[in-house]
């Protein structure tokens, strides 16, 4: 029988699939999905690059809600609310789910072409790693693995509803006998099983953000990470953003970079702050680090000239 | 089946897929299993398609077939829907033995559909070019997990009528 359900599903599929095009629905829905995607990627990223997710474009992310639309229709065995209370909360995680989809192209894309235009390295090779798998298994396996859970998910919604609907039958017509009531004090077992698998799932959420906090914390005195930090200051100092410059420019000085343009750039916005110590100090940091001649000419010039500034009425 | 049981069917389930998807990237496998068997889904659908009047040439995993041309690249070699249907027999709680069978009939019956399907693309290429999207990306690929799923429920329902034969026989 559940078979049957889900042939006449995918002919319903494909039947809502023609208007579904004509209407523009999957440009529609990956816009949607761009618009939530953009709207948690810009504010949160790690490296303040991406200002719009404009190029990115998903296709057939909507095939699996013109499925689920369409096992919602067969779904006979369910009345209409139950429907509702299964199938939205469905709806409603696939969305998130291409969501994550589209944050994991999105890191995978920008980490190759800042690597290939710009030689700058913002996921380390074994980061990219999990990061392609993961993308992998969301997208390319993921547009298979959606509406096989679906379809899945219809079958046992469905079994369930006509084994409950049976059991009800035979209820009234030989209603059971009365459970043994609980007895008092303390949990009941299932309430044990419960609290035991709140208590786990609790424990490996801590051990898990610790160990996400501890490796956030390595990775930013990773030199290779450093390096990407002074780059991608670099790259917002030639695009004249200078705050956003800075703020990578400061990062990279904790995580102890040994790039002199850091050093001179940053002296440069704190003279121009009015900060004229300050530039000296990191000037004079800068010069250490420098290792060609041309590098100690311009902090020994940059120095010379803040000086007789300083000095000066 | 109860809750827990249920969840841990499904943990299991993603597990599974995990550990599928985690081997389709060891360079080995890819080369020793997957472009190989690969290649033979060109060689066969090329053969199928040839011997139905569809002038047909592989070339190791490029079929063409007069203008056109198809690469059969990772998904369209049945290894993703292979992967759902095995994973999903492996986390349903059911004895060894039934669930090696529904592995080697899954496994038969999948790759063969998955053959027909690209005999399908390689005529669907040659004569409706401009229907080729349509059929590669929407029919066929809902279409084959439409079959590893019923391929699923066929064997659920074998597993569970054996489980009653097995309790019948020993009341017996």
């Amino acid at each position: 029988m559940e078979i049957v359900r889900a042939a006449v599903a995918f002919v319903v599929f494909l039947a809502v699939l023609a208007p579904a095009r004509w209407v523009g629905l999957g440009p529609l829905y990956g816009k949607a999905v761009l618009v939530v995607a953009q709207a948690i990627v810009v504010p949160t990223q790690h490296f303040p690059l991406l200002a719009k997710l404009d190029n990115l474009t998903l296709n057939n992310l909507e095939h699996v809600v013109i499925l689920t639309f369409a096992l919602f229709l067969v779904s006979t065995n369910l009345d209409f609310a139950s429907r509702l209370s299964r199938f939205g909360p469905a709806l409603a995680v696939i969305f998130a789910y291409h969501v994550i989809v589209v944050i994991l192209t999105i890191k995978v894309q920008a980490t190759q072409e800042l690597l290939t235009s710009m030689n700058i390295l913002v996921l380390s090779p074994a980061e990219f790693r999990v990061v392609d798998w993961l993308r992998y298994f969301a997208y390319d396996l993921g547009l298979e693995i959606a509406p096989f859970v679906m379809l899945i998910l219809t079958s046992a919604w469905n079994l369930t509803a006509s084994r409950e609907q049976r059991a009800g039958v035979e209820n009234r017509a030989c209603p059971p006998r009365k459970k043994k009531r609980q007895r008092a004090g303390g949990p009941s077992r299932s309430g044990r099983r419960h609290l035991a698998a709140a208590a786990i799932g609790l424990g490996s959420l801590v051990v898990f953000a610790s160990a996400a906090v501890l490796y956030g914390r390595w990775r930013e005195t990773e030199p290779r990470h450093v390096e990407a930090h002074a780059k991608i200051g670099h790259l917002l100092w030639n695009s004249h953003k200078d705050a956003l410059a800075e703020a990578q420019y400061r990062i990279a000085l904790a995580g102890r970079t040994t790039d002199p343009e850091v050093f001179y750039n940053l002296a440069g916005l704190e003279t121009r702050s009015g900060n004229r110590d300050a530039a000296l100090r990191l000037l004079g940091q800068g010069a250490r680090m420098a290792h060609t001649p041309e590098w100690r000419a311009r902090f020994q010039k940059a120095t010379v000239v803040i000086q007789a500034r300083s000095t000066s009425p | 089946m109860s809750r827990g049981r249920t969840a841990g069917v499904i943990v299991l389930f993603m597990a599974y897929l995990a550990v599928g998807n985690l081997l389709f990237f060891v360079p080995l496998v890819d080369q020793e299993i997957i472009q190989p068997w690969t290649r033979v889904n060109a060689k066969a659908s090329a053969a199928i398609a040839s011997g139905l009047g569809v002038e047909t040439r592989a070339a190791g995993t490029v079929v063409s077939s007069g203008q056109a041309g198809l690469n059969i690249m990772q998904g369209c070699n049945g290894a993703h829907a292979l992967l759902l249907l095995l994973s999903s027999i492996l986390a349903f709680p059911a004895p060894w033995s039934r669930r090696l069978i529904g592995i080697v009939t899954g496994t038969v019956v999948l790759l063969g559909i998955n053959v027909v399907r690209i005999v399908n693309l390689i005529v669907v290429a040659r004569y409706f070019p401009d229907k080729l999207e349509l059929f590669h990306l929407a029919i066929w690929q809902t279409l084959i997990v439409f079959i590893a799923v019923a391929l699923f429920l066929v064997w659920g329902a074998f597993v569970a009528s054996r489980s009653t034969a097995d309790i019948g026989a020993d009341l017996d």
